[in-house]
Formats: C-alpha cells, structure tokens, sequence
C-alpha cells in the first residue's frame, strides 16, 4: 500500500520540498559492535572535537535565522557517542508510535526517548553513565558520586547542574509533595542523605551498603530523578507565595499547589507529559496534546551524537497515535500506520495476522523473546482461613507437586504460543544468573500417573463416580481461582482447568476486574491466584523478588499472605510464618547489602532453590514470542541476533536507544515534517 | 396558561430530581471496590511496571480519595456549584470540563449526522410500509429492517472496517487521512473527514433506524384501520392527503415522546461503536473513565447525561401535550 | 328455542361466532407465513439449544483438541474424490501443517481419510441438563477420524458444541428479565395513565428517576457490589433481574400515553356509563386496543436482551468465560484476526440473526393478528 499525496495535501509543507532529506553523513555501515559505551562509561571524550557541528537541516535553518545558538554551544563538552547499531542515519521526517489511549503511557515510551540516570548498557548486563558522565561507588558500598556531563542543557537551553539534582532531592521529596519518602532511596528504613560537592558533582550517602542503587538508576526509578530547577521553582510553594500558587491551581481547576506542580513542573519518566512549556532532558518535547494524538519535535539541546558526530535524534518529530482499542491498535498495525510498536499492544496470538499483511503495510513483524520466568503461574495460598481442610492440602508439598505435574507444557507453548514457548517454573529465566537448570526444570513432566499416585497418597480419595476426588473431611476437592489477567492468559487457564480436572480437582476459574483483586489478594481472601511472573532476570529479580520471598503484601501474589503480613509488620499482624519463610526473607536481605557479587548470586541461587522445592508458585512457560512491528523504512533497529529482547526488565526499548532510529528515504505522507 | 403552569412545575421537580441524582450517581460510581489508585495500581502492573506504596498514598491524600465519601461529594458538588467547577479528572490531570469539551463537538456531529439520517430513512420506509402492508417491498423492508437490528453493532463495525481496509485500502480508525491529522481546520480537511463519515453513520443508525421503522410501521398500521380513516377515504380525500393529515401525526406519537430521550444519547455518542472504530467521542472516554474509577470525570459525565436525559423527558412531554391536546394537565 | 337453518353451514357460522379473541387471532396469525416461519424456525432452536444440546453436540463443550486449533468446517459429504458415491454421509479427516512464516496451522484435506459419520457413537463425557452423565452422542465419527461442522477455536473445541451450549444460556437467561420488566411496565404504566392525578405524578417521577440513572455505570457498580463469591452466572442473572426492575419504566411510559389517549375514547366513555368496573374497562375494551403495541415491544424485547449480552459482553461486563453465551463466543472472536483468518467462529451470530430475525416475525404476525380492526384484510 503505498500513500500518495499531493503538494496540496502536504500539511504544514513550508515551501521547501526537501523535508530532511539531506544526507549529512556518509559513515556508510557502521563496522564496530555497537558496545563501545557500555564497556567505557568514561572513555567518551576521543570523538568529542568531531562531534561538533553536523546538526538535522531544520535546526541548520533556525541557526541561520539566529534562532537558536550554533550546535557546537548546544552540545554539551563531552557528547554522550551512540554507537548505532546498523549506519550513521539521515536526518528529517517523523515517525508515528501508537500508545493506548486509555492507560499508562507504554508502547509510546520508543517515540519520545528515555532518559535517566545511568541506563542498561547494549550488552544489556552493565549499568552505565546515561545523563551523568560517570559514576563512582565508594569502597564502602555507601556512598555514590555522580559526575555530571559539563554543559548540558534543558531544552530550552538553560544548563542543567546539580541544582536540579538538589531541586529533586530537596524540593521534590520533601515532607509536603512526598510524605512517606521512596522505599528504593531507604537502607533500613533510612532515606538517603543527599551532598552537593560542587556544580557538576553530587553525593547519594546511604547508611549501609546499598549496591542495588545503581540497578534502580538504570532503571525506571532512575528517569525520575532530573527535574529542571530553574523552570519549577515557580510552582513551588518553597520559592513563590502559596497563596499565589493555590490561586493559579484553583484557576486551571486543581486543588492545591502540590497539584499545580505536579501538573507544570513534575516530568513523567523525563517526559513533560502535560506541560509542552516543561524542558525536558529527553531527545524530544513536547508540542502539543490533543484526545487522539501528542505530538513532539525534536530538543535542539539534546546531547547526544552519533559515531560521526551528528547530534541526535535523526528523526526531526514523533507523533504519538492513541489508540483507542485493540481492533483499532491492530488495524493501525497491520495497515502500516505506526512506524514502531514495541509494546505490549500486539497480542501473541495474532502473529498470523501480524505476519500475513507483512507486504501489504509495508512492515516487518519480528518476534522478541519475552522476558517472563512464566506467562502464568499458579499461586496456592498458604494461609487460606476462610477453608482450612483446603489450605492444609495447600500446605503439602506433594499436592503442589502433584498438580505441577498434571500440567501438560508442551500443550499450552503449542495451543498459545504457536510451539514457541519454554515449558519451566515459575523461575528467572536462563540469561539471569540466578539461574540453575536443575531449579528451572524441576516436576515439569507432564505426568498424570505420578500427579495422581502423589494425590492417592496424600489420601484424597476418589468419589463414587471416580470423578473428583474427596478431602479428609468428605467433601469434594474444588477451589476457584480467581484473576484478572488478559484474554492471552485465559487460553492457557481455561487447559489448566481442564489438567487439574484430569487429577479429579474440581476448579473453577472467575476473571475479575483488578480493582477487586487489589483487595482480596492482600486481603487473604483468595484460595489460589494466579499472575505472570516478570521480574525474573538479573535487573529486577533482586530488586522485587515478588513471587519468591515474603516481598510485599502484593496485588500480584497470595501465595502467603499472611505469612507475608508477619514478617513486614515485624510480627505485629498475621501469622508466624514457618522457618523456611523466615530463611527467604534474610537471605534477600542479605543480598541487599552485599557488594561481594559472588556472594550475592550464591544468595540469589539460595532463594531460587528453596522456591523450586518447595513449590510455592507453580509455573507453566517462560519466554514466549512477543510480536514487534517495524516499518520497512525504518533504520537502526537491533535486530534479534544483535540482541533485542522484550520486557518490563529491561526497560522496553531502554538499552536500545530510540534516539538512533532514522526514516530511510523516501518519506511517507506521514512521516514528513516540516515545522 | 395552563401550559406554562405545567411547565414550571415540572422545572421544579427536575430540580429535586437532579440533587437526587447527583448522590445516586456519586454513589454508583464508587460502589465498585477500589477507587482510581487501585485501577491506577493495576494499570501500572498491566503494563509491567511497578507502583510505589509511598508514591500511591501521596497521591491519594493528593486526590482527597483518603476522606470519606460524604465530604468528598459535598467537595464535588460545592466547586461545581460555587464555581462551576467540574473537578479534576485524575487519570488525564486534566480539567473535567476540558476534555468533555474536547470531544463534545465531534460526537454531536455524529450523533445529529446519525439522527437525521434514522428519521429520515425510517419514516418514509415505515409509511410506505405500512401503507403497503404484505408487499414484496414491505417484506423486503422488514427483513432489511430486522436484520439490522439482528447484527451485534460492535460486529457490523468490525466487518465494515475490515472492507473498507482490503476492498478500498482506506486508513482504519479515526476520522482523518494521515495527511490531515495534523492540518489546521481548512475546506479540504473538511473534506477529508465527511468522507470517513458514513461507514459511521451507518453502523451507529442501522440499528435504531430498523426500530423506527417497526415503530412507525406498527401504529400506522393501528390507525390506519379506524373508522375515522376509513370515513374520511369514503369522503374522497386523496390518498396522501388522508396519510399526513391524521394517521400520521397520530403515529409518530410514541416516535416523539422518546425523542427527547435521544439526547443524553447524542451527547455520550454510540460507544461500542466509537470504541470499534476508533472514534475520539464522548463514549469511549466515559466507558474509561467508569473502568478506572476517575471519580470527578465519570461523575460529572454521568450528571450531564442524566442532567439531559431530564431535559429530554421534559421536552418530549411538552412535544407530547403540545401534539396532542386531548392529553389534559391536571 | 331453536333457530331453523340448514345444519352444516349454520354449525360454522355459530363457531366463528363464538371464537374468543384468542381462537381468532390464532387463525389471524395462521396467515401470516413469516410469522409462522418464524415461529417453526424459533422452536426448532430452542430444541436444538436449550433442549437437547447435550445430546446434539458432538464434542463436550470444554473439550480440547490440541491438534486442530483453529480448524475450518468440514463439508459433509457423499461422494468421494474419486467421484464415488456413499449412502453413509462422510467427511474428510485433516492433514496438518506449520507454515513456517505466519506459524500459522495450516489444514488440508486428507481425502485418503474418510470417516463416515455415524449416528449414536460413544465419545467425551457430557451431563444432560447437569445431571444424567452419559457419553452418548447423536452423530460423530470414529477415532481418529474429527467433526467439526462449524470448525474449532483456538483450543481446537468444536464450535458446533459451543454454539448450541452457548444458546441454551442465551436464549433462557434473559427471559427472567423480560418478563419483570413487562409485568411491573403494564402494571405501573396502566395504573398511571388510567387513574391519572397524583398517583400518574408520582409513578411518572418515579420513572423520570430510574430513567436518567445511565445504565453502563449501574452495570458496573452492581457487577462489582454483587457478592464475589457468586459464580459468574449467577451474578449476571442477579444484575438483569436488579436492572429489570429499572427496566420498566420505557414501556410503562408508552402504556400511559396509550391509556391517556384511549380512556378519552367514547367507547370507554360509554362502558363507564353502562357502569363498568375499572378493571373491567381495563380488561375488555383498553387491554385489546393496545395489545398489539405490547405484543410488538415484548417481542422486540426479547431479542434486545440477546442483542444487549452480546453488547456487555463486548463491553467486558457481561458473562464472562468459563460461562459461554453467543455474546461470550462472539465478543472472544471479535478481532481483526478472525474475520481476516479464522471467519467461521463468527457463525454464533448467525445464529443470533436468525434467532432475532424469527422473534421479530413471529411478533409482526401477532402485532396483526391482535389488532382487533384487521380482520377481513
């Protein structure tokens, strides 16, 4: 399908035809590994001199109108190099991201950038300097030292220093807009001390060894830290007269000044999400925001450049596309309306949809692994009171075995994800350290017999009609499950029901809104839940070990819940949790505190090996194919084989850097821009 | 006089209805457990990302959602009437009023586009029906009628979609071409809109045109077999003359007192099927709204519709005593 | 006293006579064919559905097939490719295959596999009515051999089964409903338009009020506020039955308008002068004069309530599966992908089609034969 277009038609055409389409670089193909920055957070300075001066045509013309300063003065002394994956790009066009309409901003993530602290370098293992230039952990483990990147600037060309660190750390989390502080900033319940050395030289001081610190700035938690002092002070009651502040929040209908900063003055993961004034850090910002789409144009400071020294992004403005619902999200797919998906709006199981109309919308889909120890697993509760009989089932291991064994694996990867899947537990996935086949494998037969000789046993007989079998107390062995997962996950429940009703347990499965999930799994009133187990690689596993150590009374796990109620209330509610349970808990906060990494993958290794045996989640398949699409025209995307994974764990597109996409010539109708 | 006098009165039991209203609706909207952080919380986790707890409570003392529910309708009620202040909406943290606002043009577009057409496809198809009751074209018409009211909206959307892609490679979803999406308000985008139109339009008005068409054919049919009808075809009147003068105005009786009852359907526009096709109207952002709790956006919705579904039995009640004046007031 | 005239003609006319409005209006509606089309073809799938659907379906309604995911309908057959002919009616079993691009299971016949289709086989268990188990079926074929009539889903069910289980629940369920809904409406709705005066004030309030509560958030609300524990089912019943007793008021409104327009007619007049009761006024000479308009809308109704599962279905508020209804089966096909690849799980809207289609026929011939002016058209 290819879009024609008239002159006339052309929006926002200003004259010129030649809507980006110079070719500014000719590197050709890139022949390196695109690893250069993750193995040297500080050897960055070699290409800096180059660097200067290749800028997209757009910014060229407002340089020579004397709009903007030359790039040389935008860039920052010590330009972050992107090594790209495949060409130095070309400069110009826009390209379109869908997002949900309704819902948290996620698919639309590619479009805008992401930008934090530190970042999860291409060889997806290390953590390394993204806005700062470098960092230092004491020998300690207690206190880090971030180096800021001289002379970068907001979008609006302010300089950013440590002021915006401090402006964070001391206005942003204080008493009035943070009332109980970050809980990844605490080390035994302390909240972290903050120093600033000097302009470009900030302290994070902890009260113990914290080496996770750096996993949380290279993550999600880590795009949330910059905040532009010089722009938000004025929203801020500690700067401005509240009296003032709550008169211009009651003006645009807010309640408070809190809200009026939040709304003018907070970036959302670096994005200025309401607020096109917000400077933000990030390759684009924000224009303008309607109900169907948000548009973005390129930051004339950002500081970032390619190999040959082009300042980034290639492409000149994103539009992000909302997209109402999954039909509509599916249409704009295969009609080769989006230039990138790569979130979780394709669903697996259209992958023959995805793949057939290929030609026709001018795209490729590529399936990335996803990153999840198990698509679904199945969480017995421990502490059931409502039915004790049931819960002390439960509470046998070999029942748990048992029906680990009635699932047929094999099965459910065929059926849902096309063969593709991996039968394990619900465990980390291979690539994560952690990581022992023995653990990962462990009662994943498809086993009837062994299920049911396990069962016979335990002595739940069976009924008369040799249907269900009963409990100690006569009554038949039926439970429901209750959850909220999406319509993919259903598929694989609705065989599970079918398994568990082959070694005569009688269950019921009843999706329910999440709303009332949030209350009955805390609340210790389900009999057995079930969630997709993410957080499973060496990025988030240690972090939030959700599914494996009495964590947090969680809205995705009731494996224990009141177990899990003791130990976070020190003993206060809940039930005394047995040994075992006591053990995980120390072992994960053992791991918090250790820098020795030796030891730290012997304590991961622990925890997993205690949930293998003990079964508390029982699992299903690990790491199915997820769709990505990718308009043929797009340059620079990793490809599998360079390593492009999909997940929550990594951030999405984190490790990839959007920045270096580019559009190859020539340009769609939507893709040209010319502001 | 009278007819004024019946009107007031009636202005003052909307009133009374509509405080009534306003605290059936507040309450109805929090009934579900939860409130907008948790279908924040579960958003979030949807879509792998975790929700800090501290984060969470900040916002909710933020969003006054830690107050009980009484102080925070009186909250409600207090800034829209002090201030005409609808409230914020949490999800958008944007004003209620400004992303109503937004959306309200383009779905009373539709809306009105869909009404007109309903009526005047099903009107003259249900006379002539009527008149020609057992013809081939009164079977013909019956059949298309019922099977446009047998298909599932949402499916009948879906198929057109799903044409419109491989038959005519048209954009799916939307309104506008690619091209014209992010143009200034010009004739050719105009254009360009009224041409991704109709499959609307039709999808949304199959369904009540088949209706009206059962309608109006159906007491048509009643009145048409009075005696005064078939007094007045002995006195020669002409055939159509006969039609318009009484038969039909007495027919499209029960059409008009539900025709007021259309408007707070105007306003929250054909949901499933703007959901289907990707429509930014009212509908589909309210059906949100509802899903995750955004207390102020779906209740002050949810006022406005019942705030017009009032206005609209009041106006069909006056259309009804002004249409037919053997309806008395007492 | 006896009136002399020839025997069999006066035997006739004495009968027609007598007639009550019901004898008349059933040979009144003998003659619409739609109508009696409609309603043979109404029968027939209550009978298949809510009847005998577990004897019918050849398949369990939750039974897998892992090896035909997504199969097309097979064509019953009696002659062979080699062109010959077999009384026995066979089809042809399936040769599957990956393709290797869209992953996609791609399935061709195996015309060297006939399986005649037998009636009276042993197969998956099932519980009539959810009480007698059996494992008997109407027709099926041997193993290996598969019939699939209407093809399979995702998890290789057979969408016959579905389909006709998925009736049974949507044909019953709403009924419930309905009926409320038409009894308080008549009731409210008469009393109002008939007595006028205060009490017409205040039930007219009253339906002002449940009329402007928008529906979709009371849905909402009652499906989260009913018990969790509550299986699927029974909330969904416990919601129409909740939301029926709101569900009065549009025909209760339509009923007043009827009665105010008619109790100004002189013949009610003159039975109130001949001194009629109320009820009986009611009951002989207005019920009739708007029977027909009541017959129209409970008809309509009917096919409103299947037409609106489907719509919360869609909306995600209506069943839900494990429990199947066509709103169930058709709101888990309604994707891109089905109608493009897999467009035979849309049959269960044929079905609705057909059922609201015959609804709709059966209520025009009864609209006309209730209308006490129609006779001798």
């Amino acid at each position: 399908m290819t879009r024609k277009f008239t002159r006339r038609e052309v929006f926002r055409i200003s004259g010129a035809a030649a809507t980006g389409a110079v070719l500014v670089a000719c590197g050709g193909p890139a022949a390196e590994e695109p690893a250069a920055e993750a193995e040297a957070p500080m050897a960055e300075e070699a290409m800096a001199d180059e660097a200067m001066g290749k800028e997209s045509p757009l910014l060229a013309k407002r340089v020579a109108a004397g709009d903007l300063p030359p790039v040389e003065e935008r860039l920052p002394l010590n330009p972050q190099i992107v090594q790209t994956w495949h060409e130095v790009g070309t400069y110009g066009g826009m390209f379109t991201v869908g997002n949900p309409a309704a819902g948290t901003f996620h698919s639309g993530r590619t479009g805008v950038g992401q930008e934090g602290v530190c970042r999860i370098g291409t060889d997806l293992t290390s953590v390394v300097p993204n806005i700062i230039e470098s960092f230092n952990i004491s020998t300690d483990g207690r206190e880090l030292t971030l180096n800021l990147r001289r002379g970068t600037k907001w979008s609006d060309g302010h300089p950013h220093t440590a002021d915006d660190f401090e402006f964070w750390y001391v206005d942003m989390l204080n008493d009035e807009l943070a009332p109980s502080k970050p809980g990844w900033l605490q080390t035994s319940g302390n909240f972290m001390d903050f120093e600033r050395v000097d302009d470009y030289t900030v302290k994070f001081i902890f009260t113990d060894p914290y080496p996770f610190i750096l996993k949380y700035l290279a993550h999600y938690n880590g795009t949330n830290v910059v905040h532009p002092k010089h722009y938000g002070q004025q929203f801020h009651a500690s700067y401005v007269d509240v009296g003032e502040l709550e008169a211009q929040a009651k003006e645009r209908g807010m309640d408070s000044w809190m809200a009026l900063f939040g709304n003018r003055a907070r970036l959302d993961e670096g994005i200025p999400e309401n607020n096109p004034d917000l400077p933000t850090l990030g390759p684009y910002r924000l224009l303008e925001k309607t109900e169907t789409h948000w548009l973005f144009e390129r930051n004339p400071y950002y500081w970032k450049t390619d190999q040959a020294g082009n300042q980034l992004p290639y492409i000149d403005a994103s539009f992000i596309k909302l997209l109402q619902d999954r039909e509509i999200q599916d249409a704009a797919f295969i009609s080769g309306e989006v230039d990138i998906e790569f979130g979780w709006m394709p669903n697996p199981s259209n992958w023959p949809l995805y793949k057939s109309n290929e030609e026709q919308g001018e795209y490729i889909a590529i399936a990335a692994q996803n990153l999840t120890g198990s698509v679904l697993h199945f969480q017995p509760n421990q502490t059931y009171e409502a039915d004790t009989a049931l819960r002390d089932i439960f509470r046998d291991v070999r029942f748990r075995i048992a029906l680990s064994h009635s699932i047929n694996r094999d099965e459910i990867s065929e059926l849902a994800f096309f063969g593709r899947a991996t039968p394990q537990q619900a465990t980390v996935i291979p690539a994560c350290s952690f990581y022992e086949e023995e653990y990962a494998k462990l009662n994943i037969e498809y086993d009837v017999g062994k299920a049911n000789g396990l069962l016979d046993e335990m002595g739940l007989a069976w009924d008369a009609n040799n249907e269900w079998r009963l409990r100690p107390d006569g009554e038949r062995l039926s439970w429901t499950i209750e959850s909220s997962v999406d319509p993919q996950s259903n598929t694989v429940w609705q065989l599970c029901k079918g398994y568990f009703a082959a070694i005569g347990c009688d269950v019921s499965v009843k999706t329910v809104t999440g709303e009332l999930i949030s209350e009955r799994y805390p609340g210790n009133q389900v009999a057995m839940g079930t969630w997709g187990a993410d957080k499973c690689t060496d990025w988030l596993f240690p972090l939030t070990p959700q599914f494996w150590v009495p964590y947090n009374l969680g809205w995705e796990s009731t494996m224990y819940p009141l177990w899990t109620r003791w130990i976070v209330t020190d003993g206060e509610t809940g039930e005394e949790p047995p040994d075992e349970l006591k053990l995980l808990w120390d072992l994960w906060q053992e791991m918090k505190v250790t820098t020795d990494e030796a030891r730290q993958v012997e304590l991961g290794k622990e925890i997993v090996r205690i949930n293998a045996e003990s079964m508390y989640v029982i699992g299903t398949v690990a790491l199915p194919p997820h769709p990505v699409i990718i308009k043929d025209n797009l340059g620079n995307m990793p490809t599998i084989e360079q390593g492009l994974l999909f997940g929550w764990d990594l951030y999405q597109f984190y490790p990839y850097h959007s920045e270096q996409l580019y559009l190859k010539q020539p340009l769609h109708t939507r893709q040209e821009y010319n502001a | 006089m009278a007819m004024l006098k019946y009107g007031v009165r009636r202005l003052l039991y909307m009133l009374l209805l509509m405080v009534m209203l306003s605290v059936v609706a507040f309450v109805i909207i929090q009934l579900p457990p939860g409130d907008f952080l948790t279908s924040y919380i579960v958003e979030l986790q949807q879509s792998g990302q975790p929700a800090a707890e501290e984060e969470i409570e900040a916002l909710r003392v933020r969003y006054g959602l830690d107050k009980p529910m009484y102080l925070r309708y009186l909250k409600w009620m207090w800034d829209m009437i002090r201030y005409g202040d609808l409230g914020m909406s949490f999800e958008r943290d944007q004003p209620v009023a400004e992303i109503v606002a937004a959306r309200l043009p383009l779905t009373i577009l539709i809306s009105l586009l869909t009404t007109l057409f309903a009526y005047g496809v099903s009107i003259p198809i249900g006379i002539f029906s009527a008149v020609r009751q057992y013809s081939v074209t009164d079977y013909v018409v019956t059949v298309f009628g019922f099977i446009g009211l047998a298909i599932p909206n949402f499916l009948l959307a879906l198929i057109i979609m799903y044409i419109l892609y491989t038959g005519f490679q048209t954009d799916i979803g939307g309104l506008f071409s690619p091209e014209f999406e992010l143009a200034d308000w010009s004739w050719a985008r105009f254009v360009d809109m009224l041409k991704h139109l109709p499959p609307v339009v039709i999808v949304v008005g199959t369904g009540s045109t088949a209706w009206l068409v059962r309608v109006m054919r159906g007491v048509l049919l009643d009145e048409l077999s009075k005696p005064y009808v078939i007094a007045a075809r002995a006195k020669g009147i002409s055939e159509l003359r006969l039609l318009v003068k009484y038969p039909v105005r007495v027919a499209i009786n029960p059409i008009i007192s539900t025709i007021g009852w259309t408007l707070p359907g105007i306003v929250s526009g054909a949901t499933i099927t703007s959901i289907v096709l990707g429509l930014p109207t009212t509908g589909p952002m309210y059906l949100q709204s509802l899903r995750s709790q955004d207390m102020y956006l779906a209740g002050s919705f949810t006022m406005f519709l019942t705030l017009l579904t009032l206005i609209g039995t009041f106006i069909s009640d006056i259309l009804l005593a002004y249409m037919d004046p053997r309806i008395r007031f007492e | 006293m006896s009136i002399q005239v020839p025997a069999a003609a006066d035997q006739n006319v004495e009968t027609l006579y007598a007639a009550s409005q019901w004898q008349l209006m059933w040979s009144a509606f003998k003659k619409h064919r739609m109508a009696m089309v409609g309603s043979f073809v109404l029968i027939f799938i209550y009978l298949i559905t809510v009847m005998f659907c577990d004897l019918l379906s050849p398949y369990s309604i939750e039974g897998v097939h892992a090896d035909f995911p997504y199969a097309p309908p097979q064509t019953i057959r009696f002659i062979d490719a080699e062109g010959r002919f077999h009384l026995r009616p066979f089809v042809y079993g399936w040769l599957v295959e990956e393709d290797p691009v869209t992953w996609e299971d791609v399935f061709v016949k195996d015309t060297e596999a006939l399986y005649p289709i037998k009636l009276g086989v042993r197969g998956e268990a099932v519980k009539i009515w959810g009480f007698f188990k059996t494992d008997w079926h109407l027709f099926g074929v041997d193993e290996p051999g598969v019939i699939f009539l209407f093809g399979t889903d995702q998890l290789g069910r057979d969408l016959l089964t579905r389909t006709l289980y998925a009736g049974r629940i949507s044909l019953s369920i709403g009924f419930i409903g309905v009926a409320i809904s038409f009894v308080l409406g008549n009731l409210l709705g008469g009393i109002s338009g008939f007595y006028g005066g205060p009490l017409d004030n205040i039930i007219q309030r009253v339906i002002e009020f449940f009329i402007s509560i928008p529906t979709i958030p009371l849905w909402m609300a009652l499906a989260a506020a009913l018990p969790p524990e509550w299986p699927t089912i029974r909330v969904y019943l416990g919601i129409t039955i909740i939301l029926s007793f709101l569900g009065w008021t549009g025909l209760a409104r339509v009923v007043r308008g009827k009665l105010l327009e008619l109790r100004e007619e002189d013949f009610v007049m003159a039975a109130k002068l001949v001194g009629e009761t109320d009820l009986g006024i009611i009951r002989r000479h207005l019920l009739p004069s708007f029977l027909s308009y009541l017959i129209v809308s409970l008809t309509l109704s009917v096919p409103g309530m299947i037409l609106g599962e489907t719509a919360l279905s869609f909306l995600g508020l209506g069943l839900r599966p494990p429990v199947v209804s066509w709103g169930v089966l058709l709101s888990t096909a309604q994707s891109f992908q089905t109608v493009a690849l897999y467009p035979w799980l849309f049959i269960p809207a044929g079905f609705v089609i057909v059922v609201v289609l015959s609804f709709n026929f059966m209520g025009d011939g009864l609209r006309d034969a209730a209308d006490p002016y129609a006779q001798g058209r």
